[in-house]
């Protein structure tokens, strides 16, 4: 009698409430550090192109100036705004070091992120005519 | 006799242990809901940021190749008609013109009148634009989302333009896909 109630039961035991529990907890707990990472994802994906950007026009700024005015620019080298207002603790760092012909640049853009490596660009600033023609008069290397 | 009424006394659930259960199941319910409902939105999210990430990526490219290979610009809104921001003369004596329509830009190259290529960049939002020529020989262009800074503090329901918004900045040099 007991036998034939139980094969015509409708309803659900504990333990089986507690397992269906158990298992949307799970992926419910699962689920969630994802959403976060996604976001993170997100984020981080938008800054590595705002830091590229940022480092290509600074070098498309400094690789077009005449060869004279290279260091000083390289010195009062800034981030701009636009860059710093969207890149968290931005630093922009530089590095101007002579190169076999001209001169040769390296920036190096890091900002808040915990796992990506900082962007570099380098650029190659070669002299022009008028500055060769100096240096050949003065029988130095370009 | 007395087994028959044990197995009655479990034929059933008490009213504790249905509103213990009815409780449980709204509450995973409810948790279930709220992240489908999530996974929806990232997924609207991840495709509405590829889609802004590839035409801006798509955009900054074009314009940087296109000043490089230009020997003069023109940013002067009284001299460009036609919605244009920015007009590249080039070395082959063909024009190239950036247009900007309600959420798009669009690149045309002209020979002469003659319109000989068209392309066109969508953002699906309305943006900022803002282009000039810094120094007689860089070309500045700005595109951001309108007012998508101010809106971040209004009580305004976000939508999926406000979290993924259109910042681009390209600076670039004339006359440099050439001899130099």
């Amino acid at each position: 009698m007991s036998q034939l109630w139980n094969s015509r039961r409708g309803g659900a035991s504990s333990l089986e409430c507690v397992m269906a529990f158990t298992l949307l907890s799970s992926v419910l707990a699962f689920a969630a550090p994802l959403l976060v990472k996604h976001r993170r994802l997100v984020n981080s994906q938008r800054e590595y192109r705002l830091a590229l950007d940022e480092v290509s026009n600074q070098l498309e700024r400094l690789t077009s100036l005449p060869g004279g005015e290279v260091e000083q620019a390289v010195e009062q080298l800034q981030l701009s705004e636009f860059a710093a207002a969207r890149l968290p603790e931005a630093k922009l760092q530089r590095e101007l070091r002579p190169a076999d012909k001209g001169r040769q640049v390296t920036l190096s853009l890091t900002w808040e992120q915990p796992t990506a490596a900082p962007v570099v660009l380098t650029g190659w600033i070669f002299p022009d005519r008028a500055e060769v023609a100096a240096t050949a008069e003065r029988g130095g290397q370009p | 006799m007395k087994q028959q009424r044990i197995n009655r006394r479990h034929s059933g659930v008490s009213l504790v242990e249905l509103l213990v259960v009815m409780s449980a199941a709204t509450v995973i319910l409810t948790l279930s809901t709220g992240l489908i409902h999530r996974i929806m939105h990232a997924q609207t999210k991840a495709r509405w940021l590829a889609d802004v990430e590839r035409t801006t990526l798509r955009l900054s490219n074009d314009v940087r190749r296109d000043v490089h290979l230009a020997t003069q610009a023109t940013t002067d809104k009284s001299q460009l008609g036609n919605g244009s921001f920015l007009r590249l003369q080039l070395a082959d004596g063909n024009t190239l013109e950036y247009r900007r329509e309600e959420t798009t830009i669009q690149r045309i190259q002209l020979d002469g009148s003659r319109t000989i290529a068209r392309e066109e960049f969508a953002f699906g939002q309305e943006f900022e634009l803002e282009a000039n020529l810094e120094e007689g020989r860089l070309v500045v262009l700005s595109v951001t989302s309108r007012g998508h800074r101010n809106r971040n503090n209004s009580d305004e329901p976000s939508r999926i333009a406000d979290e993924i918004p259109v910042d681009l900045q390209v600076v670039a040099a004339l006359g440099r896909g050439g001899s130099k």
